[in-house]
């Protein structure tokens, strides 16, 4: 690295011989001392060795050539006779760094070779012309040896450039410090003032090489621009997810009082994990025998009343059963009143059909009980538990028959996510007027059907409309399917059961708010895009009970990477969807 | 599997009882998720004597997801969409109104009212809609033409 600064001052420091310690080189009261910082900066004519960012620093001293070679007399006018020599210098324990004329190239081989012996941690060389000039560049043919640049490679230490009169006064000074303290400028006085009499005064230079602070200044700005900015961004982000946890555990705690419904939000589609589904109740079928039950907190009048129920509910089984292919509704028993307090009575939508298998459930009975084991969900549908025990778990946490929730009241997923937490403020945010926004948004929903069905047959918007039309269409249906499409569809009060009730209702609520209201409420037009989002999601959960898929599957498909980052980072970011 | 047992069930029933107009059959021998259903077109619509491809997927999720179905044959319709994938717009087909008690056989019913009773409120297609419901002649001419051309 380029040498940015030299420094010289003097420094006192003990015998390492004798002392304890060597790293006690102390710089001597610059009052009474020679210090010095020379300008310009040196030039660097080799950097072998020098490492970036550390300072190069040592015991100045001029290497001595063979006391009959003919350099010593070129060097003469330059090097005092007193100048401190390796010999001035304790033998080990510090680095030293070679000062000397750079004269002809012979000379400065000899020079070279003459510090690489003595230990030299660096060579400061200067131009025999005793000028305040700046010395020329590292490239100038001044610096060249003539030996192809080896001897940059072969001497194992940087090499610098200074003008003639610091080198002249850099030797001369050193020439002052180079024998006892007491023979030294002010010798007297540093005595006096407590620097040990056997310890060495001497020059000592540093060299800085930058590092650091040899980046130029727009990139050190830069640098700590961007310093500034990560840690901003850090603390932002820390803040962030602190508050973010704080509102992970709040909507926790709503959930588990009821306040918030994740799932009729379009906030978290749930499943059921399986200590809950081992709490619903496994049973005969039409004994009402509870099969595996772990002990729940409604089932206290289970143990007694069993006998009457349950030869009433098999009585209706066994007609319902036998009659089956004729009329695929078993009778349904005017009052459920008598055994909606017992869980494991035949309920008033008792089926005689798996739904999701379509097989027929075989009642037991209380002499031979090798009927089939059916789970009854929380709304009293009940299936084969392996038909939806799997599903539950795993797919979705509404009964497939009546898409009401199979969890307790105030279940609370176990992993609340920031998404979750976002979606649940988005809808909270938009409570006030959601009422009209979700009329507003079924009507926009409608305009922008037909173009968007076409490419996203899964879209949102509009789908309330759909069902309407098939509702007629299936009335229509079982006319044809008795073979005269002119027939009036049955009444729909003869549909009942396991279809009936649940269609039904859902025609009901499906077909009375349609499209009567044109009525477009006026909108503020900020947030477009948040408006936008609550409005799928309200069109989405208006007039059924469940989100169409999973809003977490579906916003990690919707959410670009950038932008997941950019969520990490920034929890409470990206509450707006992009698109 | 719980779903393949109530594919073949349905299979079954509806080999045995097949739905007015309709002649189902695997596509493929051992793929019992693709089935190959051909509609005669309903009487006393434009699509009479039409017979319709429609191939229906079944999911590996059936019946939890609805099944799939398409058009392979042109049909002029607004339910359906007028491009090669033939997509037809059922309420009971999407995957937030679909139920596991609904059958193969109850959509391929439905399928056959909307052929016999277009839907243009409900419509894909909004130009064909238009058309029904202001110049029906026009309509049913051109479904007619359809028909002759890619429903023989």
């Amino acid at each position: 690295m380029s040498a940015t600064s030299l420094r010289v001052l003097t420094a006192e420091f003990p015998d390492p011989q004798w002392a304890s310690s060597t790293d006690t080189i102390q710089q001597v009261n610059s009052s009474i001392s020679y210090w010095a910082l020379p300008s310009p900066a040196p030039v660097t004519l080799s950097t072998t060795n020098a490492n970036p960012g550390s300072d190069l620093t040592g015991l100045l001293y001029y290497p001595d050539l063979p006391p009959n070679d003919a350099c010593n007399d070129a060097a003469a006018p330059y090097v005092p006779k007193n100048v401190t020599r390796r010999s001035n210098l304790p033998v080990a324990g510090y680095d030293v760094i070679a000062v000397a004329p750079w004269l002809s190239p012979d000379c400065v081989q000899k020079y070279l070779r003459s510090a690489r012996r003595t230990g030299g941690r660096a060579f400061i060389f200067f131009l025999p012309d005793n000028s305040t000039m700046p010395v020329p560049g590292s490239d100038d043919p001044t610096w060249a040896l003539g030996d192809g640049e080896n001897w940059k490679r072969e001497n194992p230490y940087p090499v610098y450039a200074i003008p003639g009169t610091t080198g002249n006064e850099l030797l001369y000074q050193s020439s002052l410090y180079s024998g006892n303290v007491t023979d030294v400028p002010h010798g007297q006085l540093l005595t006096e003032t407590g620097v040990d009499p056997r310890n060495y005064v001497r020059l000592f230079v540093d060299i800085s090489t930058g590092g650091g602070t040899a980046l130029p200044s727009l990139w050190v700005f830069l640098l700590v621009v961007l310093g500034i900015l990560l840690g901003i961004i850090g603390c932002t982000s820390l803040s962030m997810h602190i508050l973010q946890r704080r509102r992970r555990i709040a909507l926790r705690r709503r959930v588990a009082t009821g306040e918030v419904d994740l799932e009729a939000l379009g906030i978290k589609r749930l499943t059921v994990p399986q200590e809950v589904l081992d709490k619903m109740p496994l049973y005969t079928y039409g004994s009402g025998a509870p099969v595996a039950h772990p002990s729940t907190a409604r089932d206290g009048a289970a143990t007694t009343p069993s006998e009457p129920t349950t030869t009433l509910a098999e009585s209706k089984l066994s007609t319902s059963t036998s009659s089956r292919p004729s009329s695929p509704f078993p009778n349904i028993r005017p009052t459920p009143t008598l055994i909606r307090g017992n869980s494991y009575h035949p309920s008033p939508l008792q089926q005689p059909t798996c739904a999701i298998c379509l097989d027929d459930f075989v009642p037991g009975t209380p002499d031979s009980p090798t009927g089939t084991i059916v789970r009854e969900l929380p709304c009293h549908h009940i299936f084969h538990p392996e038909c939806v025990d799997a599903f539950l778990r795993d797919s979705s946490s509404l009964c497939p028959m009546c898409k009401k929730s199979a969890l307790p009241k105030g279940y609370c997923p176990r992993v609340v996510t920031n998404a979750m937490v976002r979606r649940e403020r988005m809808m909270r945010g938009l409570q006030p007027d959601a009422a009209g926004d979700v009329e507003s948004g079924a009507t926009a929903g409608e305009e922008g059907v037909q173009t968007r069905r076409r490419s996203m047959m899964m879209s949102w918007g509009g789908q309330r409309r759909f069902f309407s039309a098939p509702s007629q269409e299936m009335q229509a249906m079982d006319a044809a399917g008795s073979g005269s499409t002119t027939r009036p569809p049955p009444p729909a009060a003869t549909r009942t059961g396991m279809f009936g009730t649940s269609l039904a209702r859902e025609r009901r609520s499906v077909t009375q708010p349609l499209p009567t209201q044109q009525s477009q409420p006026v909108q503020p037009p900020s947030n477009p895009s948040r408006r936008e989002w609550a409005r799928e999601r309200a069109v989405a959960m208006l007039g059924r009970d469940r989100a169409p898929v999973d809003p977490d599957a579906e916003e990690a498909m919707r959410t670009p990477r950038w932008r997941k980052v950019l969520q990490g980072v920034f929890p409470n970011m990206g509450g707006g969807r992009a698109s | 599997m719980a779903a393949n047992k109530r594919i073949m069930k349905e299979l079954g029933e509806i080999n045995t009882n097949p739905p007015p107009g309709c002649a189902i059959r695997l596509a493929k021998e051992d793929d019992i998720n693709l089935w190959d259903v051909t509609m005669d077109g309903p009487q006393d619509s434009p699509y009479t004597g039409g017979k319709f491809h429609i191939q229906i997927v079944l999911p590996k999720e059936y019946p939890f997801k609805p099944p799939v179905l398409t058009f392979r044959t042109k049909i002029y319709h607004p339910n359906v969409t007028n491009d090669d994938k033939g997509a037809m717009c059922l309420g009971m087909l999407r995957a937030d109104e679909w139920k596991p008690p609904n059958k193969i056989v109850d959509v391929l019913k439905l399928v056959r009212a909307v052929l016999a009773a277009p839907q243009p409120d409900d419509a894909v297609e909004a130009g064909i809609a238009n058309e029904f419901k202001t110049d029906r002649k026009a309509f049913d001419k051109t479904a007619q033409d359809w028909v002759k051309k890619y429903a023989k």
